[in-house]
């Protein structure tokens, strides 16, 4: 017979089971708890190119691979070459699937990696809308290298040429090909989106830009961009695509299983023939590769800690970092002018009406809070691209369409908040005003003054509510180094690029800014609106 | 004695037909109305009669629905124009502006454009008449309850109007609060400078400040007339009410000749005043103050002489409530110093005597 001790938490109904039951209950208990708290047998983490990606070719792939093995599960991070490497690194990733040679040899040297096959290929083209300003159309006849010379031409021409920007495989290659063209390219012309391969796409297909890209995600977005094939061909325009294991990795034994199916016959066939019966052509084809046998893992170097890095840069003054924060600070800054010129009358119109629909329209302002900010993104997108209403205004990714969408939504708070403000004051203040003579317009200011407090809270609350926004400024403005590109989706495109430092410097900046905001709105509310003499 | 109403002046602000309809009935609905220069008027009524209305509608403050208003003989634009200039409304609540008292009491100067030494000068005047020098430089916010309203009426003061316009002044104090403000308005209101109306549901306030007495009701005016007039000749119960005759019984006419009447009841017959048939029944309304008490009969002017059974005495405050039975039943009050060279106790009986004129008969 078991005694347990009495001080246990033991209640009297287990005390009373039999001793064997009790022992039998106990163990099922633990495992059942132990087996909650577990992963599941195996997750197989692959950080990939995004290209690879947007043209469901993995999702086809992985979808195969886990039909044959129940037990794994692959989690796709398709987050672009250059963070795709980063994840690998740091081993949040245990498999990488890229498309930049030189990157993945320095990433196998350094340790990071093992077991590289390059297993599949397509090319890159030179695309661009109809109207080829530059002229380049002809050369993948006349030149071995067209790529580079289409660039050259570009360059002289400076016709518009809008770049990933974003350290992925492509981009890398965008740049080896400027190198090998002799040519630099520059703003205005030049052009960096700091997006993936398919929103890069309909942008070029909007500004009418010279772009890079690769012919799969091409052809599968089709109609999606007005754009054609103009130059291709030669060995600088080859796309070449590995597998990696990332030493780091948490499951060895899954990636190894996910890196040979693979390379087997099996998937080999699946991506020659992915494609054509939806494009008339496969999309990719495979490559002859012999599976090595790296077993030595190299040893990762250490990283540099990415927020110490973070504050070097803010303290040095990085003129990145400082571009990107003033520009926000303009932009927003100009969006909540115009909001305040806007809201601010329409608020106090509200606050001293009393006409019959009174009731629907504060209800309508009220649900604009509610409003998701990347609804109102698309929305303004969808005023402002080529065949919207506003279209021939050609606002859509310029500082003035990220003003414009900003100005809706930070419209709402400020008319709101002026609403309240005005109507907390005691309602008969303004009579009580023309009853020591004041006219009416007197009246109306001394009522303003009242509420000034709760006021300056609006124009603080419409502040921040901009300022930190990023679905709707990068819908309609794209991201564009230089032009439109603001802390909030700066911060997005530097993490998937994997320089965490500098993302993390933006976010300091960012924090510090609604810190500030907030602590302004708490003194104001502390002051508040005139309270009446104790009765 | 009070001066008469003919004392004052001209009528300075006169308003005709007054209607502010409300949803079930008018909120306002007053034929003719007329303010004269250098008066004092008290608008007199319950809780929700209109004298606010009737206040913000004088001073053109609030549009009637229909009804015209001249003011200093001009109307519409122009005599709103004027009102603003020459008028100044303190409200129940008045709300004060953040900033020091004395910036409060310079509020109006300040919206007219008076220059700041000036504005500084009659600033201190006006605080000085209200007595709250010593306030001028203190936070407006933090004020008691009278505190606040001697700035307001003392802001008020200092545009020199023309008509001063004091919505329930004293409502929202406690009573000493109250007391010494109705004493300082009296001074601000006798200067002689301005007329004041003010409206108040209070009856002694009313009746010690005014030269002239408007009683209202459910919008309406009921009675107005100079203090004494209402104290007299009451109109109705709910005038001598208002007045303070809220003790009453029923009686029958017998007779009645030129106001005066006499009554029947519990076998006895009284005198009163009022304008009834023979037959009619009559509520008679009369003042327990009115009631005079002796040991034995005393030939006097009191057309009414009776006995009565004192039946219980109370304690009224300082006085002394007594009930008596005796003609009907009555409630007297005495003071206690009566009472005792009365030797009133309970079960004595005393004789009872009051005038005609005391009580007032209305018909039911």
């Amino acid at each position: 017979m078991v005694e347990y001790p009495s001080f246990l938490p033991v209640s009297a109904t287990f005390r009373r089971l039999a001793p064997l039951s009790r022992w039998v209950s106990l163990v099922a208990f633990v495992s059942l708890v132990s087996g909650c708290a577990s992963e599941p047998a195996g997750v197989v983490y692959l950080g990939s190119t995004t290209s690879v990606y947007d043209t469901g070719l993995l999702d086809t792939l992985v979808a195969a691979f886990e039909q044959e093995n129940p037990d794994l599960e692959v989690k796709v991070l398709a987050v672009g070459t250059g963070q795709a490497l980063a994840l690998g690194r740091r081993g949040d990733a245990d498999l990488v699937l890229v498309h930049a040679p030189d990157a993945e040899l320095e990433f196998v040297r350094a340790g990071h990696g093992r077991n590289r096959v390059t297993f599949m290929r397509n090319d890159f083209v030179i695309a661009s809308p109809a109207e080829d300003p530059a002229a380049i159309r002809g050369i993948s006849e006349t030149e071995t290298e067209p790529g580079p010379a289409a660039f050259a031409t570009i360059a002289s021409a400076e016709a518009p040429f809008l770049s990933r920007g974003d350290d992925s495989g492509t981009h890398k290659r965008e740049l080896a090909l400027w190198a090998a063209s002799g040519a630099s390219p520059v703003a205005p012309w030049y052009q960096e989106a700091g997006q993936g391969m398919g929103n890069t796409l309909v942008i070029a297909s909007e500004r009418r830009s010279y772009v890079l890209t690769d012919r799969a995600t091409l052809t599968v977005l089709g109609d999606a961009a007005d754009l054609e094939v103009l130059v291709q061909g030669g060995h600088l325009l080859e796309n070449f695509y590995s597998i990696m294991m990332a030493t780091a990795g948490r499951n060895q034994a899954g990636a190894e299983r996910f890196w040979r199916w693979l390379l087997s016959e099996r998937a080999q066939s699946m991506i020659a023939s992915y494609g054509s019966d939806r494009f008339g052509a496969p999309l990719f084809s495979p490559v002859p590769f012999v599976i090595p046998d790296d077993s030595a893992a190299g040893d990762g170097s250490e990283a540099t800690n990415p927020v110490v890095l973070a504050w070097q840069l803010l303290t040095s003054g990085d003129a990145y970092v400082i571009d990107v924060v003033l520009r926000s600070l303009a932009i927003s800054g100009a969006a909540l002018i115009l909001a305040v010129l806007i809201g601010l009358p329409i608020g106090v119109g509200l606050a001293l009406s009393r006409f019959r629909l009174r009731m629907p329209v504060v209800a309508l302002v009220n649900t604009g809070l509610a409003f998701p900010p990347v609804v109102i993104g698309l929305v303004v997108y969808l005023l402002l691209s080529r065949s919207g209403p506003l279209g021939p205004l050609e606002l859509l990714y310029t500082p003035g369409a990220v003003i414009l969408a900003q100005v809706v939504l930070a419209g709402p708070y400020i008319v709101a908040v002026t609403l309240a403000a005005l109507d907390s004051v005691s309602p008969d203040v303004r009579m009580q005003a023309r009853g020591l003579g004041a006219s009416q317009w007197q009246a109306l200011l001394l009522h303003l003054r009242e509420a000034r407090a709760s006021l300056v809270a609006a124009v603080a609350a419409g502040f921040g509510a901009v300022i930190s926004e990023v679905g709707a400024v990068m819908i309609v403005g794209g991201n564009l180094a230089g032009e439109t590109r603001v802390m909030t989706s700066a911060i997005v495109l530097e993490t998937r690029r994997g320089n965490f430092s500098v993302a993390i410097a933006i976010g300091i900046v960012l924090l510090t800014i609604a810190l500030a905001v907030n602590l302004l709105l708490t003194l104001l509310h502390h002051r508040g609106p005139s309270s009446p003499i104790p009765a | 004695m009070r001066t008469l109403s003919s004392d004052a002046g001209p009528a300075i602000l006169t308003g005709r037909d007054l209607l502010v309809a409300g949803r079930a009935a008018p909120l306002l609905d007053i034929e003719q109305i007329e303010i004269r220069g250098g008066e004092i008027l008290s608008v007199l009524g319950p809780n929700g009669a209109g004298k606010s209305t009737l206040l913000r509608v004088l001073a053109m403050l609030q549009t009637p629905d229909s009804g015209s208003i001249s003011f200093l003989d001009r109307s519409g634009r122009e005599a709103e124009r004027l009102m603003r200039k020459r008028s100044a409304f303190v409200f129940q609540r008045p709300h004060l502006w953040a900033g020091s008292v004395r910036s409060n009491i310079e509020l109006g100067l300040r919206l007219r454009g008076h220059a700041s030494d000036s504005r500084r000068q009659v600033a201190e005047q006006a605080a000085a008449q209200l007595g709250i020098q010593g306030l001028l430089e203190r936070d407006a916010r933090a004020l008691s309850g009278g505190e606040a309203q001697r700035v307001a009426v003392a802001r008020a003061m200092a545009l020199d109007p023309d008509v001063l316009f004091l919505d329930e002044p004293a409502s929202n104090l406690d009573a000493m609060a109250r007391t010494a403000l109705i004493e300082d308005l009296e001074h601000v209101a006798r200067d002689g400078r301005h007329a004041t109306v003010l409206a108040t549901h209070d009856r002694a306030d009313a009746f010690s400040l005014a030269d002239r007495v408007i009683v209202m009701r459910d919008g309406r005016v009921v009675q107005s007339g100079c203090p004494e007039d209402l104290f007299e000749n009451p109109v109705d119960p709910f005038i001598a009410a208002v007045t303070g005759a809220e003790l009453s019984f029923r009686a029958s006419v017998t007779s009645s000749q030129d106001g005066l009447l006499v009554v029947y009841v519990d076998e006895t017959e009284l005198a009163a005043a009022g304008s009834a048939e023979p037959g009619d029944r009559v509520r008679v309304v009369y003042r327990p103050e009115d009631l005079f008490l002796s040991r034995s009969e005393i030939q006097g002017s009191p057309r009414n002489r009776f006995q009565a059974r004192v039946t219980e005495i109370r304690p009224a405050g300082s006085l002394l409530r007594v009930r008596l039975a005796g003609a009907g039943h009555w409630v007297a009050v005495i003071t206690r110093a009566a009472a005792d060279e009365l030797s009133l106790e309970v079960d004595t009986v005393i004789w009872v005597q009051v005038k005609a004129t005391a009580l007032h008969a209305f018909q039911v």
